[in-house]
């Protein structure tokens, strides 16, 4: 009898957890609707055209990377905040700036401001592997729970001062800034490999900056200004 | 005669009301005013610093025209409440300076939490900041609505000795200025403002009766209970997210220091691992970047100190600024406003010895710490650096280079910052320093590049607009134009570049991976640094060329040289698009942030104000239909004298700024000299009958005065500047004291005219005249950024003409055609 009940329990439960299963990737699924009006209305429309990054775009789970209370907000056409005084960024700038370093499978790109962890997850749809560093700790271990839980293997976070790069990785094929800075630093121009192009927002930090490409190419390296856009600058000592 | 019409055209309260107005109130009441005065200005100057740290000067320009309407309102109410109460008009006077004393004190605590948060630069594309806009201006509005309404109730109860009263108010407000700017050298601000409670109190004190009855004794006593709490709670205002200060207080590891208080602005310095110095960097540099000690002044980036030891010290020598020393030997430079000390370094670096023009006082302390001893640099406190082009000079002594400061806004937009004047980036001062130089000498100007383009082709226009005003034909051919990755830098010589500083450009450009736009290399080689549709090469060379009339014309944005008459490096925006970005900015069509707004923010900001006094001029006319006739006196004289004196204000400042160098100094002798003499002018106007063809004559002198200072110390500008400087000042504060002396009657004997014939009309002109101070404060600004400060004297002129028209209107309807008021 005591047998019958346990196989009974079992069965009821294998049977609650097969019913359930289909209901929670229809959660998880449910906003794959929004995803694609997001990248049709909001990346499409302002002329992001690699088919790619726009795959990649679809496939991330953005609202994966975002705190629970902004959830709802997660594809709508602005930055939202992750806390420590950050945001995510807008997901036409996210989409932009991937599509300017012309991601290939092969590449090894660094990432400087992990932030919530989304660019990178955006990037390790497209490359082999995704290096990203942090300046606030606390958003470091988010962004690889995420990056974990998202199940992109491809990527390492580092906590440190992204202005020195990731020398031990480097070089890198392209480099990705996501966090404003009045200057570009020599340690990241130096870990770019030849060929190699880096997207970096450049101003003052409490100003719009200039989002600048630049390619190198043996000793002769480029810039050229795309848009001014806004990057918040990091501030270690916000609270969340 | 036209007493009895009034009166019965008056309500009863409003009749009992006049009636007060013939038991004069005490002598000593001339004390509270001179006091109150003295509050109210110390506490609009002290405020201004207050806000200019916390948050910024177009915040403390926006908040404070709107709390100065507050001079306007008090009249408006003051009207309303005697002709609606039968309240005896000295009642009030105790009550209101109370109240100034009380919202005062309680002002840093109470707008702390809609500033908390607000960003003047967001108005134009966030509306939620419009709400803590007003709400700031309301809480600022208050003490000087309750200061003023005692002003105006004893102007009104006293009108018969307005002349010491109106005297009283400008010398103390001459005082309040001169304390206030006095204290801002020992102290921040925070700590002077709550203290402008006390000197309130000390106004109702020196108001209440001899001996005090019981129920002001109370009331002194209840104030002073209210009073206390709000000066223990006030504090430091809260610092804005979006000042470099905050961005470096939030850093970790950050070092912080708050070197001096000082009325040009507050000197911190703050260092950081984070907080490196790189700026245009080549792109070909790996050496090191130095993370020195940032220098800010009123919380806002002024510059960086590496001492000139520092193996990283000389890093400006890998940006476009390295430019004019491969020119050929610099052996002495001058250096004007430098901020900090690395492009110092760089000259001594080079071999220079080294002047430097900085403005800021404790600044230049600081400079010259760093420096130390024995590396030849002259540092100049406190001059400013226009002045260095006017006092006589050695052939010895003339610099082969002369760096001017960068301009334009590292990738950022220009914001309220458009309405700035800058004495130094025009077309006069270029030539003057071209004039200052040693043959073969260069000038350098930098600026940071924007996008849409607008600093760079600016400063491109004003280097060769100087060199034509010079007689030069072909200014190109004494230009070199780099450009780096953010920055443009231009050098201007005073002989054509000769084909070996020509190779040695094209040299250092390639070294270091810049462009050289002009001149331009054959082959035309690509360029290395580009923006999107990026012009800038087909841009210098319309400017240089014979296709700059066209290219002014057809460019997007305003980007001619500015000259002395538009001092307005920083505005871009043509007059007519004005309209066109509002509409963008404000339906999302466009980011206005991102582009220019400047004027578009002014004429916003008047639009208000506009509203704002058109509401209290007229509000208390519909409340009260039938009691006031004849108003156009009162309004045309009083507006006219109002605006008028704002407009010569401001204009006067314009032109001695260009006359002593300094535009604080400028703005400190012009309004103390101003004040004093109308002080001393309305003093002596008690001696005149009041009669309107009197007035006009006054008016009318008045307006001719102004006008001929402001003709002669333009026509006469090349021998003044010649003036050994105590000459120059001690002269111009003489000339300055004549038309102000004539200007401070107008209003004394325009009161005691209205005193005469409509007394119930007094607190009305009181309203009319603070209404247009606080208009024509803002609209001469517009009028100086869209028809020059030649216009504005046109106007300002025209003002007093309207004001004297309007006393000649009234002789003809009152004296001459028997018409009764």
């Amino acid at each position: 009898m005591t047998k019958a009940v346990s196989v009974l329990c079992c069965l009821t439960l294998l049977m609650t957890v097969l019913a359930a299963a289909p209901a929670v990737n229809a959660v998880q699924d449910n906003r794959e609707e929004e995803r694609t009006r997001m990248v049709a209305e909001q990346i499409e429309a302002r002329g992001v055209s690699d088919p790619e990054v726009l795959r990649a775009l679809r496939a991330v789970r953005r609202h994966l990377f975002v705190p629970a209370k902004v959830e709802p907000y997660a594809y709508t056409d602005r930055p939202l905040p992750i806390g420590y005084g950050q945001t995510i960024s807008q997901p036409y700038i996210v989409a932009l700036m991937t599509e300017i370093v012309r991601p290939a499978p092969h590449h090894r790109v660094l990432e400087i401001g992990s932030g919530s962890g989304y660019q990178a997850a955006v990037l390790a749809e497209l490359v082999a592997h995704v290096f990203t560093v942090e300046i606030v700790p606390e958003l470091a271990e988010w962004a690889g729970q995420r990056l974990d839980q998202a199940g992109y293997r491809n990527t390492s976070v580092r906590h440190g001062d992204g202005f020195y790069g990731w020398a031990e990785q480097a070089p890198f094929d392209a480099i990705v800034v996501t966090a404003a800075t009045p200057h570009i630093p020599p340690p990241l121009l130096e870990q770019l490999q030849d060929g190699g192009r880096m997207i970096i927002p450049v101003g003052s930090p409490f100003r719009t900056q200039q989002l600048v490409l630049i390619e190198k190419d043996g000793e002769r390296i480029t810039s050229r200004n795309i848009l001014p856009v806004q990057f918040v600058p990091f501030t270690r000592t916000q609270s969340p | 005669m036209a007493e009895e019409v009034d009166r019965t055209a008056m309500p009863a309260p409003a009749a009992a009301a006049v009636a007060g107005l013939e038991q004069p109130l005490a002598g000593r009441q001339t004390l509270a005013i001179g006091l109150i005065s003295f509050v109210l200005l110390g506490l609009q100057l002290t405020l201004m610093r207050s806000i200019a740290y916390a948050h910024g000067h177009h915040l403390a320009y926006v908040v404070i025209s709107l709390g100065l309407l507050g001079f306007g309102a008090s009249g408006s109410v003051f009207f309303v409440l005697r002709a609606r109460t039968a309240i005896p008009p000295q009642w009030l006077l105790l009550p209101a300076l109370l109240c100034c004393g009380v919202t005062s004190a309680w002002l840093v605590p109470l707008v702390t939490l809609p500033m908390a948060g607000f960003t003047v630069d967001l108005l134009g594309t966030d509306s939620g900041q419009w709400l803590r806009l007003m709400l700031l201006g309301l809480q600022l509005f208050l003490p000087f609505f309750f200061g003023a309404l005692a002003i105006a109730v004893v102007f009104t109860a006293e009108s018969h000795r307005i002349g010491p009263l109106y005297g009283a108010n400008l010398l103390g407000s001459a005082a309040g200025a001169a304390g206030a700017l006095a204290l801002l050298h020992l102290t921040l601000p925070e700590n002077i403002l709550p203290w402008f409670a006390v000197g309130a109190w000390c106004a109702a004190f020196a108001a209440s009766s001899r001996p005090m009855p019981a129920g002001e004794r109370r009331l002194l006593a209840l104030a002073a209970v209210v009073i206390l709490p709000g000066l223990w709670f006030s504090g430091a205002l809260p610092l804005s997210s979006y000042k470099d200060v905050s961005y470096a207080l939030r850093l970790p590891d950050v070092e912080h220091r708050l070197l001096a208080s000082h009325p040009f602005g507050r000197v911190e310095t703050a260092t950081s691992a984070a907080l490196r110095h790189a700026p245009d960097l080549s792109l070909h540099y790996r050496g090191p970047v130095p993370a020195p000690p940032v220098v800010f002044v009123d919380g806002q980036t002024a510059g960086y100190l590496l001492s000139p030891e520092d193996p990283a010290g000389v890093i400006l020598a890998h940006t476009p600024r390295a430019l004019p020393y491969v020119l050929g030997e610099v052996r002495r430079v001058w250096i004007l406003a430098p901020g900090g000390t690395p492009a110092i370094n760089l000259a001594l670096a080079r071999g220079a010895t080294v002047v430097v023009a900085e403005p800021h006082p404790s600044l230049a302390r600081l400079l010259e710490q760093t420096l130390g001893e024995g590396h030849g640099v002259e540092v100049r406190a406190g001059v400013a650096p226009r002045s260095l082009f006017m006092a006589p000079l050695p052939a010895a002594d003339r610099p082969q280079l002369i760096i001017f400061p960068t301009r334009g806004f590292f990738g950022g937009p220009v914001g309220l910052q458009a309405v700035a004047e800058d004495f130094l980036f025009t077309v006069e001062a270029v030539v003057a320093a071209l004039s200052r130089l040693a043959p073969g000498g260069q000038l350098l100007l930098t600026v940071w590049l924007d996008e849409p383009l607008r600093h760079g082709p600016r400063l491109v226009d004003l280097a060769a607009s100087a060199l034509r005003t010079r007689g030069v034909a072909t200014p190109g051919g004494h230009l070199a134009v780099v450009r780096g990755w953010g920055s443009l830098a231009i050098t201007v010589g005073v002989e054509p570049l000769s084909p070996g500083q020509i190779a040695a450009t094209q040299q250092f450009v390639r070294d270091a991976g810049f462009d050289l736009l002009w001149p331009v290399a054959s082959g035309n080689p690509p360029r290395l640094h580009s923006g999107e549709g990026d012009l800038l090469d087909r841009i210098v060379a319309s400017l240089l060329g014979a296709g700059r009339q066209d290219f002014l014309f057809r460019y997007r944005f305003a980007v001619a040289a500015p000259v002395d008459d538009r001092p307005f490096f920083n505005q871009f925006q043509r007059p007519g698009e004005v309209f066109a970005d509002l509409v963008a900015g404000t339906t999302g069509a466009t980011s206005l942030s991102l582009s220019e707004q400047g004027l578009t923010m002014v004429i916003a900001i008047l639009l208000l104000l506009v509203l704002a006094s058109v509401l209290l001029i007229f509000g208390p006319l519909l409340l009260l239909p039938g009691i006031v006739r004849e108003r156009s006196f009162t309004l045309l004289y009083f507006a006219g004298i109002g605006a008028g004196f704002m407009f010569v204000e401001i204009a006067l400042i314009q032109r001695f700024t260009l006359l002593w160098g300094s535009p604080l100094y400028s703005a400190a002798g012009v309004i103390s000299a101003l004040l004093v003499g109308m002080g001393a002018g309305s003093l002596c106007s008690q001696r005149f009958v009041p009669r309107p063809l009197r007035l006009a004559a006054v008016t009318a002198l008045a307006a001719g005065l102004q006008v001929i200072l402001l003709l002669a110390t333009g026509i006469l500008s090349r021998q003044w500047l010649e003036l050994p400087t105590t000459a120059s000042v001690s002269i111009g504060l003489i000339v300055l004291a004549v038309p102000a002396f004539v200007m401070g009657m107008p209003f004394p004997l325009g009161i005691r005219l209205l005193a005469e014939r409509a007394p119930l009309q007094i607190p009305w002109a009181c309203a009319v005249n603070g209404c247009l101070s606080v208009l024509g404060a803002t609209a001469a600004g517009l009028v100086a950024l869209t028809a020059g400060f030649s216009g504005l004297v046109l106007f300002a002129g025209g003002a007093y003409l309207a004001a004297a028209l309007a006393a000649v209107v009234a002789y003809r309807r009152w004296d001459a055609g028997g018409a009764q008021l």
